[in-house]
């Protein structure tokens, strides 16, 4: 006999995620997510200056909103026809860089690591570091007073639950370190745009300024800071987190899903888009060997099981007009397919897709399978890789500064036309699509990460693929979903850009 | 075990400071110090800031609700830089409810909630996060499932701030409908959904796109230290403390001469043009409350006018609809229902205080400083609503 367990909201994740399974002798058989809160923001674009698109784009996630104006300041680009100086075209991969570095260390130190974390195991430290003493000294307290928040109440540990002390304390000892470190990345993007969440500074043809040699100083200063507490402590963090307590979790490759994976590819590190940092393809079925090329013309967005009128399935992504009442609806979040097929995105996505050798290795040497912990060792390989590169891109930048100052191609908004942006945010693969009439935006269209992620069924009933990564999932105890909540926290998910 | 301790050193090594405090006397006052500046007061509170802080005895519970959000608000209060975001969780706030920060999700986390509000009666501050929809009943925000039954968020909100101490409508979208108020949800401000009574005596609004997080940190210190009616008795009339929204951002701008002096950017790559006045290009700083120029972002780096991009005026409450178009410059409003010239608009500035442009612009347009084509009107701006208020 099947038992409906329902978690809503589901916490430590951006905007708001519901999720449904139907458990049958420990094991979910069948599993919806959704969303129930939506803004409509497709249509807030509509007859609006499009210049001004990039700018509301941004407010689409505050998590990953720079990556939402950088693409939403490309498809305008595309629309206006802009050869983009080489200046405007490192800023935005560096401004880029930065909602990738702080949105990577939240994932995994605010809303990841808890799954993993009992507060009160901190009370067993035993040991002389100081700063673990402090943090014990501050939780003790706390404990005691009933006054642990955010940190109680807990889920009760199960198997996977961090057993030592030391090691419990020094993770949420870096909980709190991550805090303080992912504001530098942040502080990165003010030198560039202003400030930091809600950027500035990227408009249509470019950028609206070019750095001075002290901020480079600064930014290079800050920069070298993240690289090295990336490398000493997150890097070291995930490791023994995988390797350790998770090592056989990591083998069995608990919540693998289909095995589908798209990256579009971004961070376009020459004029002409040919070669990025993160390159596109596609996966199908855990085929890892057999990358086939992108072809964006494949890609569909499905409104069957979502809250929007029945219209055509178009390739740059449904209609967005409301329909609340429509039978067998349960999510505001679309059904985006590529080829027909759900697709994973994110971080692991890509790295596969790059063929990064240091995740391959990793996977190879621990016999890591892919699924939850795969997905964590993608998310700080990439963030390592993306600090790392932007040391270089600041090089570059200072270099082409010699050379230049332009940073703006003005162009004039045609009366009608068409643009597209496609390129990765940091949970996946993201496009916005650009229609005008009259020189006003006339139709304006978004897919996003989450939507690919945590999207329900498709026209054809096929699940989507964290819905699908769930089938199998022991459930022991369904009071304590903790099981669920892993796999979940694994996608990145973004729900308020899932469902915009 | 020995390839873990290894670990552990590396992992611990690099630390040089001790991140949980045991501060010394002189580096506690240097931090009430800062607080002072957070606050938006002098140095000389910093005593009086010091020893209320030592009478303390509990953190002040926080019961954060997220609604029409991106969550943007919530990622720049973790930009906190005085009190850093972990003095704030181990010391300051106890955060009882978050989405985002929260250990247990589903009935755990709700029943967590109720178990909250039982306990603290009215000792608790609300900080509401996005726009309320009301159109179809609410279903646009639902949010949490007990006994079989979905709850709508607008319902939360009312019954979450029927007893808070303080209810906080934290960003632009919480406090004026922000960006999903131009949208097809119904979306409206927390003024507009709560009974004007409840708004009278416990609501602040702190709006920006997101809000800079001394705003609410600032005012979070200040009710721990001064108390609510403090917090609520230096408001404009848009709710907004004065602390942080009391000057236009026009009025302490560093390039405020080059207005004055009629230099206003046209091309961003023409460098002899780098630091002068954004107007032309749409600024919204002759309309727009805040202390961004002074204050700055990010731990004091930078804002949006210092990288040569115009003011957005988010912090305003016709951000964003009634802002735009973003890069155009500010056209002839419409002011308490009549579409004025900007040359009139002077006229109506010793009456009227909702509009902010400030009558040397008028002179400057007397004077022929502003080029003609910035006086030409253009579609009027409702500058005196709040749009959620229709």
């Amino acid at each position: 006999m099947a038992e409906k367990l329902v978690i809503d909201p589901v916490t430590r994740v951006e905007g708001h995620l519901r999720v449904e399974a139907e458990i049958e002798s420990g094991v979910i058989k069948n599993a919806w997510v959704s969303s129930n809160i939506a803004r409509g923001f497709e249509q807030i674009f509509v007859k609006k200056d499009p210049w001004d698109a990039p700018l509301v784009a941004q407010r689409v996630c505050g998590l990953c909103g720079g990556s939402h104006g950088v693409c939403g300041v490309t498809a305008l680009d595309s629309l206006l026809g802009v050869d983009l100086p080489e200046n405007a075209r490192i800023m935005r991969n560096l401004l880029m860089g930065t909602d990738f570095i702080s949105t990577h260390i939240i994932r995994f130190y605010q809303f990841i690591i808890l799954d993993f974390i009992d507060a009160s195991s901190v009370l067993n430290y035993t040991g002389i570091e100081s700063t673990l003493l402090a943090l014990k000294k501050k939780l003790e307290k706390a404990l005691n007073k009933g006054d642990a928040y955010p940190f109680k109440p807990s889920f009760d540990a199960d198997e996977l639950v961090i057993k030592d002390p030391a090691m419990t304390t020094l993770f949420l000892t870096h909980y709190f370190e991550a805090l303080e470190v992912r504001k530098k990345a942040h502080q990165v993007a003010a030198l560039l745009g202003g400030r930091m969440p809600g950027f500035v500074g990227i408009i249509p043809g470019g950028v609206t300024h070019l750095i001075s040699a002290d901020d480079i100083g600064t930014i290079r200063y800050l920069l070298s800071n993240l690289v090295k507490w990336i490398n000493s402590i997150f890097l070291p963090d995930v490791i023994a987190l995988v390797t350790s307590p998770l090592l056989s979790y990591g083998q069995q490759g608990v919540g693998k899903g289909r095995g589908n994976f798209l990256s579009v590819g971004a961070f376009d590190l020459d004029p002409t888009g040919h070669e990025r940092l993160f390159p596109s393809g596609a996966i199908f079925n855990g085929k890892l060997s057999e990358l086939e090329p992108v072809d964006s013309r494949r890609i569909t967005d499905d409104v069957k099981y979502s809250w929007y009128n029945e219209g055509s399935a178009k390739q740059e992504g449904a209609e967005s007009r409301f329909d609340l009442n429509k039978k067998k609806a349960y999510s505001f979040v679309k059904a985006p397919r590529y080829k027909g097929k759900a697709m994973e995105v994110g971080p692991l996505a890509r790295l596969l897709v790059k063929k990064d050798e240091t995740l391959a290795n990793l996977m190879k040497d621990f016999g890591i399978q892919i699924g939850v912990v795969a997905r964590y060792v993608a998310l700080v390989i990439e963030c390592k890789v993306i600090a790392e590169a932007m040391v270089d891109w600041l090089d570059e930048l200072s270099e082409n500064t010699k050379k230049t100052k332009r940073i703006w191609d003005e162009r004039k908004v045609p009366s009608s036309g068409r643009g597209v942006g496609l390129m990765e945010a940091p949970s996946g693969a993201l496009s916005h699509v650009v229609e005008v009439k009259k020189s006003r935006v006339n139709r304006y269209q978004l897919i996003t990460p989450t939507a690919w992620n945590a999207s329900p069924r498709d026209n054809q009933n096929k699940r989507g693929p964290l819905e699908e990564a769930l089938l199998g999932l022991p459930v022991p105890n369904p009071n304590n979903p903790l099981s669920i909540l892993r796999v979940v926290h694994s996608f990145n998910l973004c729900m308020s850009c899932g469902a915009h | 075990m020995e390839s873990r301790h290894l670990y552990r050193s590396i992992t611990t090594g690099g630390l040089k400071e001790n991140i949980f405090g045991g501060l010394t006397r002189r580096e506690f006052i240097g931090y009430c110090t800062a607080l002072a500046a957070a606050l938006g007061l002098s140095s000389s509170y910093a005593p009086k800031i010091a020893k209320a802080l030592e009478e303390i005895p509990k953190k002040t519970p926080i019961f954060w609700i997220q609604s029409q959000v991106c969550s943007g608000c919530f990622v720049s209060f973790l930009n906190s830089s005085a009190p850093a975001p972990t003095d704030l969780i181990l010391d300051s706030i106890s955060v009882r409810f978050s989405p985002n920060l929260q250990t247990v999700s589903g009935d755990l986390a709700l029943d967590a909630l109720d178990a909250g509000l039982n306990e603290l009666g009215k000792h608790y501050v609300l900080i509401v996060e996005g726009a309320v929809p009301l159109k179809e009943g609410g279903s646009f925000a639902h949010y949490g499932y007990k006994n079989g039954q979905k709850g709508s968020i607008l319902n939360w909100v009312r019954k979450m701030a029927a007893r808070a101490e303080l209810i906080v409508g934290l960003g632009t979208c919480a406090s004026f409908g922000g960006i999903p108020a131009s949208g097809k949800t119904g979306a409206k401000s927390l003024k507009t959904v709560l009974d004007s009574s409840l708004v009278e005596s416990a609501l602040v609004d702190i709006p920006g796109c997101p809000p800079h997080p001394d705003w609410l940190v600032g005012t979070l210190v200040k009710l721990e230290l001064f108390g609510k009616e403090e917090v609520l008795k230096n408001l404009d009339q848009h709710r907004r403390p004065k602390d942080f929204y009391g000057e236009l951002v026009h009025d302490q701008c560093p390039r405020r001469h080059f207005f004055e002096a009629g230099k206003f950017t046209s091309d961003w790559n023409d460098p002899t043009q780098a630091g002068y006045c954004l107007f032309k290009k749409g600024c919204k700083g002759p309309v727009t409350r805040a202390d961004c120029p002074v204050r700055q972002w990010n731990g004091g780096l930078s804002w949006c006018v210092e990288v040569n991009h115009p003011c957005i005026g988010c912090t305003e409450p016709q951000f964003y609809q009634g802002l735009s178009p973003l890069y155009e410059s500010l056209p002839d409003v419409s002011l308490l229902g009549q579409r004025l010239r900007p040359e009139t608009i002077g006229k109506v500035l010793g009456a009227a205080t909702a509009i902010g442009i400030g009558g040397h612009l008028m002179e400057m347009v007397a004077t022929g400083k502003l080029p003609k084509r910035d006086q030409k009107p253009k579609k009027p701006t409702d500058l005196s609503s709040d749009q959620s208020d229709d």
